[in-house]
Parts: C-alpha cells; sequence; structure tokens
C-alpha cells in the first residue's frame, strides 16, 4: 500500500515508522561510517558475497569487446568480454602464470596476451599459448584457464559475484524491484552523461545522501529545490516508500506550483526532460511511480549492496558508491536516454543533462563535511527522522549482514 | 565553405562563431564557468528565442552525418542548453554551494552526432 500523497507530506505521524515498525527508532551509532574494522566486515559479509554490478551491455556490443572493472573494495580487478561465441563472461584481471594483469581499460581483441611474458588466453578464458612451454615444469595446462568469476546479466546490466557459489542468484538479490522493472526500456537507453568523483565519505554516509529528499530545501537552495519543495510538500516528503529485505525504493513527487524556464519548455516540447511536471504523467512507462502516486517526478530504486537505479519518465540515472576504504568512496554517477532520433532531442536531453549534473555537484558538497564531523569524535551518535527511512534501512541492513545474519 | 559558417537564416549568431562552439559536455561546462554571467545572458538571450527554429532545421539533417554548418549549429543549441541553468537558476556562472570543481569528474561520453566535411571543390 502507498500513502496517500496529500495525507504523507502533510501529517505529523510518522507513517514510515507505522508501515515498517520492525526498524527501530532510536539514534544509530556512528561505528558503521567511520571503522576501518567494520568496514573489513563488511567487505567480507557484503561486498565478497554478493552481485555487484559491473556495467552495462552498451559497453561490450561486438564480439571480443571488452571492459575492465577494478574493485578496490575486493582488491582485484575484473575483465568482463564478449566471447567470440557472443557469451559474456567475468575473469579475473590475472595471468595463470605470475599474476600480471592480461588486460586494461576497454577495447576490443581476439587474444588476451599478458604483456610480462606473452602468455595468450581466448575471450573465452582458455589458455592458448604458454611461450617457450617447454621450460616448465609437469605444467597442467587444464588450470591455467583464465580464473572466471560469476557473472549474470539483467535488463542489459552486467553483474558479477566473486563467491565461488552464490548464496542468492542474482534474480533472487534484485528482488521485488528487479520484478517490478523488468519491462523499463532499458535496452534502448544509451550513456549520456557520467560523472565521478573520489571523496572523503563513507560509502553508506554517501549513499545517505541521495536516498531521501529532506536535504532538497537546503542542499539544492541553488538550483533545483523549487522543482521539488513548495507550500504543498515543503520538505520534498517521498510519495511513497517500500521497504523490501535488503533492497528500497521510493517516489519522489514533483512541485505542482513549480514554473518551468524557458530551457525546460524547450525540452518538453522537443523531446524528454527531467521537469516534464503535469505533461509527462500522461506518458505511462512500465516499472515507474508503482503506486501512482500524484505529482510523481522518479523513483530512488535502491539496490543492495552499492547503487541507486533511478527511473523516470523516459530517462534514468544510476549512482554507484564504490568504497575505498572506511571514510574513502569512489562514486560514479550516468544518466542514460534514448538514442535521439534527431538533433531536437539531442538539444533537449542536454538540458536535463546540464542541470541534473549541476545537482549532483550540490548532492555530493556535503558528504565530506558530515565525514569530517563524524569522525571528529563529536557527535556520537545520528538521528534520523522518519522521512529519512531509507537510511536507517540500509544501516540496519548492512548491520544485520556482518552479524552474520544473512 | 569556412568551419566557421552557419546554415543559411541563422547568420545573426555568426558572432558566437567559433568561440561557443564546443564538442564535449566538459568543454562546454568549461567554457560557462569562465565566461562573466552578462556573456551568458547575451548569448543565451539571442539564442533562445531562436531554439524552435534551429531544431526543426537541423531535424531535416541525420546526426550520423551533419554537414559542418549544421554541427556549428546543433553546438551553438547545445551550449545554450549548458548555459541555460546558470541563466535561469543560478544567476551565477557555476552552480553555487557545491563541491569543488576540480573534485568533479565530466567523464566522456559517446558524441551522438558526426560531421562530414563536406568536399571544398564540389560545394561552391
Amino acid at each position: 500500500m502507498g500513502f496517500d500523497t496529500d495525507t504523507s507530506i502533510n501529517t505529523s505521524a510518522r507513517l514510515n515508522h507505522e508501515r515498517f515498525p520492525e526498524l527501530s527508532t532510536g539514534p544509530v551509532p556512528i561505528e558503521p561510517y567511520i571503522s576501518e574494522e567494520f568496514f573489513a566486515r563488511e567487505r567480507d559479509a557484503i561486498f565478497r558475497c554478493m552481485w555487484l554490478l559491473a556495467g552495462r551491455m552498451e559497453k561490450i556490443p561486438n564480439k571480443g569487446d571488452y571492459f575492465v572493472k577494478t574493485i578496490e573494495v575486493l582488491n582485484t580487478s575484473i575483465v568482463i568480454v564478449r566471447g567470440q561465441d557472443e557469451k559474456v563472461r567475468a575473469f579475473y584481471n590475472v595471468c595463470r602464470h605470475r599474476g600480471t594483469n592480461i588486460a586494461s581499460g576497454a577495447g576490443n581483441c581476439k587474444f588476451f596476451t599478458c604483456k610480462f611474458h606473452g602468455w595468450v588466453y581466448d575471450t573465452q578464458g582458455n589458455i592458448r599459448h604458454v611461450a617457450d612451454e617447454s621450460q616448465f615444469f609437469d605444467l597442467d595446462k587444464t588450470k591455467l584457464n583464465l580464473h572466471e568469476v560469476n557473472c549474470e546479466v539483467w535488463n542489459d546490466f552486467i553483474f558479477i559475484n566473486v563467491d565461488e557459489n552464490p548464496r542468492e542468484t542474482l534474480a533472487e538479490q534484485l528482488g521485488e524491484i528487479g520484478v517490478q522493472l523488468q519491462d523499463f526500456p532499458f535496452p534502448e537507453m544509451r550513456v549520456a552523461g557520467n560523472w565521478g568523483a573520489t571523496l572523503n565519505a563513507n560509502w553508506k554516509l554517501f549513499l545517505d545522501a541521495f536516498q531521501e529528499g529532506y536535504h532538497v530545501a537546503t542542499v539544492h537552495s541553488g538550483t533545483i529545490n523549487e522543482y521539488f519543495t513548495g507550500a504543498r510538500n515543503p520538505y520534498c516528503r517521498p510519495s511513497s516508500v517500500r521497504l523490501y529485505k535488503r533492497n528500497r525504493s521510493l517516489s519522489i513527487p514533483f512541485n505542482p506550483e513549480f514554473k518551468i524556464h524557458k530551457s525546460e519548455e524547450f525540452a518538453i516540447r522537443t523531446g524528454e526532460s527531467l521537469s516534464q511536471g503535469v505533461a509527462g504523467l500522461t506518458k505511462k512507462v512500465p516499472g515507474v511511480n508503482p503506486k501512482n502516486d500524484e505529482y510523481f517526478s522518479f523513483d530512488v530504486n535502491a539496490i543492495f549492496p552499492n547503487w541507486l537505479l533511478d527511473t523516470s519518465i523516459g530517462f534514468f540515472f544510476i549512482h554507484e558508491f564504490w568504497p575505498i576504504d572506511a571514510s574513502t568512496t569512489r562514486w560514479e554517477s550516468t544518466m542514460y536516454f534514448p538514442e535521439p532520433a534527431n538533433a531536437g532531442a539531442l538539444i533537449s536531453q542536454n538540458q536535463s543533462i546540464a542541470l541534473l549534473r549541476d545537482a549532483f555537484r550540490e548532492d555530493i558538497a556535503t558528504s565530506e563535511g558530515s565525514q569530517a564531523g563524524i569522525m571528529s569524535g563529536s557527535l556520537k551518535e545520528i538521528n534520523f527522522a522518519d522521512t529519512e527511512i531509507p537510511c536507517r534501512h540500509l544501516y540496519e541492513v548492512v548491520t544485520k549482514m556482518v552479524n552474520g545474519e544473512w | 565553405m569556412t568551419n566557421n559558417a552557419l546554415p543559411r537564416g541563422f547568420e545573426d549568431l555568426a558572432e558566437f562563431v567559433p568561440d561557443w562552439l564546443h564538442a564535449t559536455e566538459i568543454e562546454r561546462n568549461r567554457f560557462r564557468v569562465a565566461q562573466p554571467l552578462a556573456e551568458l545572458k547575451r548569448f543565451y538571450n539571442a539564442m533562445m528565442p531562436r531554439l524552435d527554429g534551429i531544431s526543426s532545421f537541423l531535424n531535416d539533417f541525420p546526426l550520423h552525418a551533419m554537414p559542418r554548418d549544421c554541427a556549428n549549429l546543433l553546438e551553438l543549441a547545445l551550449m545554450t542548453m549548458e548555459v541555460a541553468p546558470a541563466v535561469e537558476y543560478y544567476n551565477n556562472p557555476d552552480v553555487p554551494e557545491s563541491v569543488e570543481y576540480e573534485k568533479f569528474d565530466i567523464l566522456p561520453v559517446r558524441q551522438k552526432y558526426t560531421v562530414v566535411e563536406s568536399n571544398p571543390n564540389t560545394n561552391e
């Protein structure tokens, strides 16, 4: 059941707590956001066990296309390659001789050749050539194929899992959100904007900045706050919230009194736009706005552990939060639009790209300050409001998992 | 035809060529934040009323084979979208109260249009 929109944004009742009474309401300790010891437990209990987003099929459309995904939290580098047989596979980027990486960046090849001593592997991971092989002792070449990593694809998103025997399938991990978004037109969408930053902030603290609307009125006071806030919803409360086992989702409404600017009027007339407002509500896109909320703008779909798949009408964007250590995170965000059919569509897409990118520069501005604050020793705990329940949910899920609950 | 040409009917925008022509988002953004606000407003005010006309004119050319003069016009329109939030929202070239410019990476994406340079011998 979704909230009645007008009730949820005007009431003083803590509706999320009423709907999810199993979640705590008290202050949350800061240890999970600053402790290297806690971070090591997250690495083992979460990142070594779960399906992690590695990229999109758009990166490897042809046989032999590959890209390298470095995953700092796992101290590893993975090669994802579309084999000559068209199958997409993932391998540790590690030569079976002395461990040198066999690929870097992205490209197309028929064979991977190690730069150290010239061992050769095909795109299906098979060892194909050992230079001066007679000088080795009893080499068992059946054990020298590239070390394969579990790899699955959902709706053009490529995932890897370094657990030899994953406890859940990818479909199980995507859960209700995967079902809901099964028919969203992801395969039609292409990268339109791509941004990143490496900041001194814990990955959960960083992610939390993107899974509540409470910050909008202040953080975005110079940009898009009035698109979301106004007399009707001054604190940008979500119009509906869904908490699942580990994933969570919320719908963000726009401000119906927002007066759109000229560039947005043009973009709405000509193609897709972030601020489609009422005009956008007449378009139906499978999987978005699951509770049919009034004045729907976009859905935040937080897919455990470390990414957000935010869907809207005619576009989507993702945020990835890749931990480096307890207080350093690489954030990358990518915006996707349909391949523009003509110049008008391309121009209109660039209206949203510029505005959203600038809003993200605001979103990430507070993260380092928050991290420094909680590391100062001054703050001992965090109080999350009911409207910040997605942050509390992430904290509780992570805490359970590092304590061995699955 | 020079590389700075604009299609017939859009010659009045020539004063913005080539300075305001940039092919990528990062170049457009760097250019925007380096301009005085008054210059951004002058460009925005010149371009915004023309966008519908520019758009319908360019829609007759496939994005995968844009003649240079059309690509110039397209890049002026793309720059208009880059400039728009500075004029419409921030009243400032850069977004205020945001993470430091040098900490934020604008990463390259595939160009969505391709320019075909016309043969100078046949295009006079």
